[in-house]
C-alpha cells in the first residue's frame, strides 16, 4: 500500500479540491490566530519579566541598594525615573547594563537619550544631574520607544528619602526601599496585559476548535464514500486508519505550515500595533538582556 | 444459453438468515455457485437480494446459516480474515463503478493489488495490461470524471478482476447504464469471468441480464426459490 495515500491526497476534480481547499485554509487560520495570540501573550510575559526588577521588594535579607522612581512627562508621553543608591561597595549589577550606575550617572533608553539631545536643555536635559552616561539596552524596555532614564544617587541624597507626600503621586512614583536583590516579580499592569492576552487565547480557541471540525466534517463525506469503497475491496482496518492519519495529518501540517509562514510575514506588522503605550516591539522573539551601548 | 456446471462448488451459503433490528431480511436463504458458473439473483425491491449478496461475500455476517469457500467457513472469520478473502479472492461490481476520483483509471484498477501489498508501478503496470481486452486502451489515465458510464463500469469491472478472484460479485452492474451500453458490459463482464474460470454472482432487476448467466435464483422475501432455474 505504500504510496497509495499520496496518490489519494491528489484532488479529484473541482468538488474534491474545494473540499480539500477548505480544511486547508481552515488549518491555516487556526494556526495563524492561535501563533499570533500565543506569540502577544508571550511577548507581553517577556516584556513583564524585563521590567520586573524596576519594582522594588523590601530587602529580607541585608539590605545593598536603596531603589526609588518616579513616573516623570514630557508633553503627554510619560519617562520611566528609577533612581539608584548603592548600601554596599560592591552593589549587584542593574539587569540590562552590566554595572551599577555611579552617584550622579545617568542612563538613558535611546528614544530619551534623543529626545534630550534634540531638545532644548531647559525643556528635558535640565532634569537630570548629568549629561547622559551609556543607553540602555532594548533587553530593560517594554519597547523600542519607551523613555526610562536610571540614575545613580548617593543614599545620603533627598530623592533617596521618604518622599514628601505634596510631590509625588503615589500611583505613579515608588517609595523609596531598601532591596537586597532585584525583584523578578512583574507590577500588576504587566501582569494584567499579559492575563489579558492569555484569556484571549482560551477564548479563542474554542470557536477556533469549531471551525477545525467544521472543516473535518467537510472532509468527512468525501473520505467516507472512498473508505467505503476500499472496506469493499478488501482494505484492513489498520489500512484504513492509516490512510485517514496520514489524510488528516498531511491536511492539518500543510496548513499549519501555511499559517506559520503567515504568521512569520504578519509579524513585523503586528508589533506595531500600540500596546501598552509602547510598539514596534518583536513579540515573538525573546529579547536576552544585554550591555549598555554608548550615547 | 445453457454452459457445463463443474461439478465442485466454490461457493455455498446455506440455510443464511438476516435481520436489521425488527426488520428480517433473509429467512434460510442458501446459495451454491461453481468456478466457471454465473447465476443470476433476481427477486422484488426489498427481497433481500443484495443482503444474500454481501452475506455470501463476507461484507455481512448472517445471523444463522452458513457460508462455505470451498473448506473455510467464510462466517466465521474474523473481521480480519474476511477482507483479506475480499482483497485475495473475491471481486466486486456495482452499481455505481465507486472509481475513486483521486486515482487515474488505471490506478483504481490497480487498487486491490495495491491494497494486497503490491508496489504502486508494479500494481499500475499490471492493471494496463487488462485495458486492450476490456476495451479500454488509451483510457488508462483518463480520471474516473472523464470517462463515460460504460467505461468507467468497464474500469470497474478490470478492477474487480485484477487480483484473478475465485468469486465475482455484481450487484446490479448494469443499473445505472442504457439498454445498449448494460448489454455491451455485461457480455463483457461474463465472458471474462467465464474465461478466467471464475464464479459470477450477479444481484438484478434485469431480464436481460439474467438470461446470459446459466442459472437463475429467485428470492422472494428472504426466501430463495427450491428448484434454481436453467436459462435456457
Amino acid at each position: 500500500m505504500r504510496g497509495l495515500w499520496l496518490h489519494l491526497l491528489r484532488g479529484g476534480g473541482r468538488s474534491a479540491r474545494l473540499e480539500v481547499g477548505l480544511p486547508l485554509v481552515a488549518g491555516g487560520v487556526i494556526a495563524l490566530v492561535l501563533l499570533l495570540l500565543v506569540g502577544l501573550q508571550q511577548g507581553l510575559d517577556r516584556r513583564a519579566d524585563r521590567t520586573a526588577w524596576r519594582t522594588p521588594e523590601a530587602a529580607t535579607n541585608d539590605p545593598t541598594v536603596i531603589q526609588a522612581g518616579f513616573t516623570d512627562y514630557i508633553g503627554e508621553t510619560p519617562i520611566a525615573v528609577v533612581e539608584l543608591a548603592a548600601l554596599t561597595r560592591s552593589p549587584p549589577d542593574v539587569p540590562g547594563m552590566g554595572r551599577f550606575p555611579a552617584p550622579g550617572e545617568v542612563w538613558a533608553s535611546p528614544a530619551l537619550a534623543e529626545l534630550i539631545a534634540d531638545l532644548p536643555a531647559d525643556q528635558l536635559a535640565d532634569r537630570f544631574p548629568d549629561s547622559i552616561a551609556a543607553e540602555l539596552t532594548e533587553a530593560t524596555l517594554e519597547s523600542p520607544g519607551e523613555l526610562v532614564a536610571v540614575i545613580g544617587r548617593r543614599p545620603s541624597d533627598p530623592s533617596m528619602d521618604e518622599r514628601p507626600s505634596h510631590q509625588w503621586n503615589a500611583a505613579s512614583s515608588v517609595t523609596p526601599t531598601e532591596i537586597d536583590g532585584w525583584s523578578t516579580t512583574p507590577d500588576l499592569y504587566q501582569t494584567t496585559y499579559r492575563d489579558m492576552a492569555l484569556l484571549a487565547v482560551v477564548l479563542t480557541a474554542l470557536p477556533l476548535v469549531g471551525l477545525g471540525g467544521l472543516a473535518s466534517r467537510l472532509m468527512a463525506g468525501r473520505r467516507q464514500r472512498r473508505l467505503a469503497t476500499l472496506r469493499l475491496l478488501g482494505a484492513s482496518t489498520s489500512q484504513v486508519v492509516r490512510l485517514t492519519i496520514a489524510e488528516l495529518a498531511t491536511f492539518a501540517g500543510i496548513g499549519a505550515v501555511c499559517g506559520a509562514v503567515l504568521h512569520r510575514a504578519l509579524v513585523p506588522m503586528v508589533s506595531r500595533v500600540s500596546i501598552k503605550g509602547g510598539s514596534g516591539f518583536p513579540l515573538m522573539s525573546g529579547q536576552t538582556p544585554g550591555s549598555p551601548s554608548p550615547p | 444459453m445453457t454452459a457445463s456446471v463443474p461439478a465442485q462448488p466454490v461457493l455455498a451459503g446455506v440455510a443464511l438468515a438476516k435481520s436489521y433490528g425488527r426488520t428480517h431480511v433473509l429467512h434460510g436463504a442458501s446459495l451454491e455457485v461453481d468456478r466457471g458458473e454465473s447465476v443470476a439473483v433476481m427477486g422484488p425491491s426489498g427481497s433481500g437480494k443484495s443482503t444474500l449478496l454481501y452475506c455470501l461475500s463476507g461484507v455481512v455476517t448472517p445471523d444463522s446459516g452458513g457460508v462455505h469457500f470451498g473448506e473455510v467457513r467464510v462466517d466465521e472469520l474474523s473481521d480480519a480474515r474476511r477482507a483479506e478473502l475480499r482483497r485475495s479472492v473475491f471481486g466486486f461490481v456495482f452499481q455505481f463503478p465507486g472509481l475513486l476520483p483521486e486515482l487515474s483509471a488505471d490506478e483504481n484498477v490497480a487498487l486491490p493489488l495495491m491494497l494486497a501489498g503490491v508496489s504502486c508501478r508494479d500494481a499500475v503496470t499490471r492493471a494496463r495490461e487488462l485495458f486492450p481486452a476490456l476495451g479500454l486502451a488509451g483510457l488508462e489515465r483518463r480520471r474516473p470524471g472523464e470517462l463515460s458510464g460504460g467505461e468507467a463500469q468497464r474500469v470497474g469491472i478490470a478492477r474487480a478482476l485484477i487480483h484473478e478472484p475465485s468469486v465475482v460479485f455484481a450487484d446490479e452492474p448494469t443499473g445505472a447504464l442504457d439498454t445498449e451500453t448494460g448489454d455491451d458490459v455485461m457480455s463483457l463482464l461474463v465472458s471474462t469471468v467465464r474465461d478466467r474460470r471464475s464464479a459470477l454472482v450477479v444481484v438484478t432487476h434485469d431480464p436481460r441480464v439474467a438470461e446470459r448467466c446459466d442459472r437463475i435464483v429467485r428470492v422472494v422475501d428472504g426466501r430463495t426459490s427450491s428448484e434454481p432455474e436453467s436459462v435456457d
